[in-house]
């Protein structure tokens, strides 16, 4: 249950990305720097996961901010910040997903990213095969999303990363509460499926 | 025995009570639910294993080179948009703009000073035909004078014939 304090703290941000971007609309590029930096991660981490291809996100997050730039002149508040700039992301991600359907490559999980740092999960356990197990479930979490509908991943991805409600969802996606739950039921029922072979009796040991 | 939500109740609240975000009652009558119903005992389980394994999937971070290279697209977009009367306007910069100054500056002249030509060229035409009339008028006279030369030398030599 969310404190009182965070949903003040929430309001209080809420209002400040949109007297922000009302800056950015009368001229003010220091305020879309502050834009910049406060949703440039969520946004890219969002389409990383869409995609799942780091250049490709980075190339469409950054169409994403020119978007948002270029249409300062006619932004007007009537929905919160966030939804309208990723009523954009979302847009650009399924663009993407459907020109690119069968061409889309995938980052291996056991791919070095380019920064040369490999990719690893958080080291909480010693246990080589609890660590095996769980990239064993990370990958056919990847691949069951990556299966996904394409409205059941962004809805999933935006209530599993972005902790958005179901109301903020269904203004991006422009669908009713309903169709949103609808969709994240049946998101997260696959999902769930896939991880059914990782634990037969609750063991968690993989079973062909 | 049988789960007595359906489906969409018990998805509800399954998403619900791992994310904690139901109402205070609300969890807790779950939580009764779940000690009972073996069938959401294991969603609940099933999903908080899927739930760990989704936080395990990290975004990597954007490259350092990001916000540079999104300002120097909109510093470059900017110097290609403008509006269409910047656009007339930035056509006609440069060595162009003299051409219609020129001509313009040539038809002003012209206008200027084509009138004072029309008035030398008036009065020169004028002085002209009167010359022309005053020379007409002496060869008249002169005409005058010859046929009256004649006619007296007829009339003498008419004379001298009687």
């Amino acid at each position: 249950m969310k404190s009182v304090n965070s949903n003040v703290t929430s309001v209080a941000s809420l209002e400040r990305d949109a007297e922000l971007m009302l800056r950015v609309r009368d001229g003010d590029e220091t305020s879309f720097a502050l834009l910049l930096e406060k949703h440039r991660n969520s946004v890219i981490h969002f389409l990383y996961r869409m995609v799942q291809n780091r250049a490709v996100a980075e190339e469409l997050a950054q169409e994403v901010f020119l978007r948002v730039f270029r249409s300062r002149e006619s932004y007007e508040p009537t929905a919160k910040f966030t939804t309208w700039l990723f009523r954009i992301t979302t847009h650009l991600a399924l663009n993407h997903v459907r020109d690119k359907r069968n061409e889309r490559l995938h980052d291996s999980i056991d791919e070095k990213v380019e920064d040369g740092a490999p990719r690893q999960l958080p080291d909480r356990e010693a246990n080589i095969e609890q660590k095996m197990l769980r990239q064993a479930r990370l990958g056919e979490i990847r691949q069951a999303i990556d299966i996904l509908p394409e409205k059941q991943r962004i809805a999933v991805l935006m209530h599993k990363y972005q902790e958005m409600e179901y109301s903020q969802i269904a203004a991006i996606l422009g669908c009713s509460e309903s169709a949103v739950k609808s969709l994240l039921f049946r998101a997260y029922e696959s999902l769930r499926s896939s991880l059914k072979q990782f634990s037969p009796g609750g063991s968690g040991q993989k079973v062909n | 025995m049988d789960c007595i939500l359906n489906k969409n109740e018990r998805e509800e609240l399954l998403l619900g009570y791992c994310t904690a975000t139901l109402e205070l009652d609300t969890t807790r009558t779950f939580e009764r639910h779940i000690q009972t119903c073996e069938h959401c005992r294991e969603l609940v389980e099933m999903q908080s294993v899927l739930d760990q394994t989704m936080l395990d999937w990290q975004a990597p971070e954007p490259d350092a080179d990001f916000d540079r290279r999104l300002f120097a697209k909109i510093r470059w977009e900017q110097e290609q948009t403008q509006p269409w009367w910047r656009e007339y306007l930035t056509f006609q910069l440069g060595w162009k703009p003299l051409i219609p100054i020129a001509l313009a500056s040539i038809a002003l002249v012209v206008f200027l000073t084509r009138p004072f030509e029309t008035a030398d060229s008036n009065r020169q035409a004028e002085a002209i035909r009167a010359e022309e009339i005053e020379q007409v008028e002496r060869a008249l006279d002169d005409i005058e004078a010859l046929q009256a030369l004649n006619q007296q030398a007829v009339v003498e030599g008419a004379k001298e014939k009687l």
